[in-house]
């Protein structure tokens, strides 16, 4: 497959998904009233959430095998703002978790930031496709790795500690966190302290 | 015991390299040769090696052990 065949592909995915996207949107702002519970919102999202999903699917799949590929670097301001997101994502979930509990749940926060961080890992995913490799060895230098396991370690310790206090905490029923939230507050925390820890490492010297 | 190195010496005696340079010649970010000149992260063996056979020299000549005062 040569070059322009490959970008007549991506036309034709990109338009395959645009196309889905019009239909979806279309069955879900028209359509008779009251079949389903969901709001205009809920709908949008979930449509919008469909989309990002499949474009970095077909992103991930096409992107890797075109001539683009040959400036997928991995370097070490790619590792810097990875970890930065994640420590932005980690921060804004676990404040909204905190204090806006039904809020994050309704407006989908979770989901938002978890797409927002995800697309980072999607272009590492493409750079380990484009060099015809699964090892993320390859891709990043024995102190990054040693960095990653230090605070792997680091976030597990921290991370246990901090669910026991919340524990006892909600236990004693001075703070708690309602039903599924449990999972968010600890996805962010791990979130959070994993990205600090990695940078902290990293920028340690 | 801790390990020693003489890295900054021989990138100022190669042409007064910058470590951005040499981590890019190498295939390590910047960050890692800056942690080993400052002592505060041991290369494994490949790295060491790879760094000698960058500067032409054996490990032992840019590596060494430093004994702690007891």
């Amino acid at each position: 497959m040569n070059e322009f065949q490959k970008w007549q592909m991506i036309l034709k995915i990109a338009l395959i998904i645009a196309i889905i996207g019009v239909i979806a949107l279309g069955s879900a702002t028209g359509g008779k009233q009251g079949k389903s519970d969901d709001s205009i919102y809920e709908k949008v999202f979930k449509i919008s959430a469909f989309l990002i999903v499949m474009l970095a699917l077909v992103m991930y799949l096409v992107l890797p095998n075109t001539k683009i590929a040959k400036h997928f670097k991995m370097n070490e301001s790619l590792f810097v703002v990875s970890h930065i997101l994640g420590i932005i994502c980690g921060g804004i979930g676990l404040i909204a978790t905190f204090f806006w509990q039904q809020m994050v749940v309704k407006t989908h926060l979770f989901e938002f930031l978890i797409v927002f961080f995800g697309l980072i890992f999607v272009y590492w995913a493409m750079i380990l496709k484009a060099r015809k490799t699964a090892k993320i060895s390859d891709m990043l230098d024995e102190k990054q790795i040693d960095n990653i396991i230090r605070a792997g370690a680091v976030t597990l310790y921290a991370v246990a500690c901090i669910m026991l206090i919340m524990f006892f905490l909600s236990s004693n029923r001075v703070f708690t966190l309602e039903g599924k939230i449990w999972f968010l507050f600890y996805f962010f925390i791990t979130l959070l302290i994993y990205s600090a820890s990695t940078l902290f490492y990293f920028k340690k010297t | 015991m801790r390990l020693g190195n003489n890295l900054r010496r021989c990138r100022f005696d190669h042409n007064e390299m910058s470590q951005e340079e040499l981590a890019s010649a190498i295939g390590v970010t910047r960050q890692t040769i800056h942690s080993i000149e400052k002592e505060k992260f041991v290369p494994s063996t490949l790295l060491a090696l790879k760094l000698a056979r960058f500067f032409g020299k054996t490990v032992d000549e840019i590596f060494y052990i430093i004994e702690d005062d007891k």
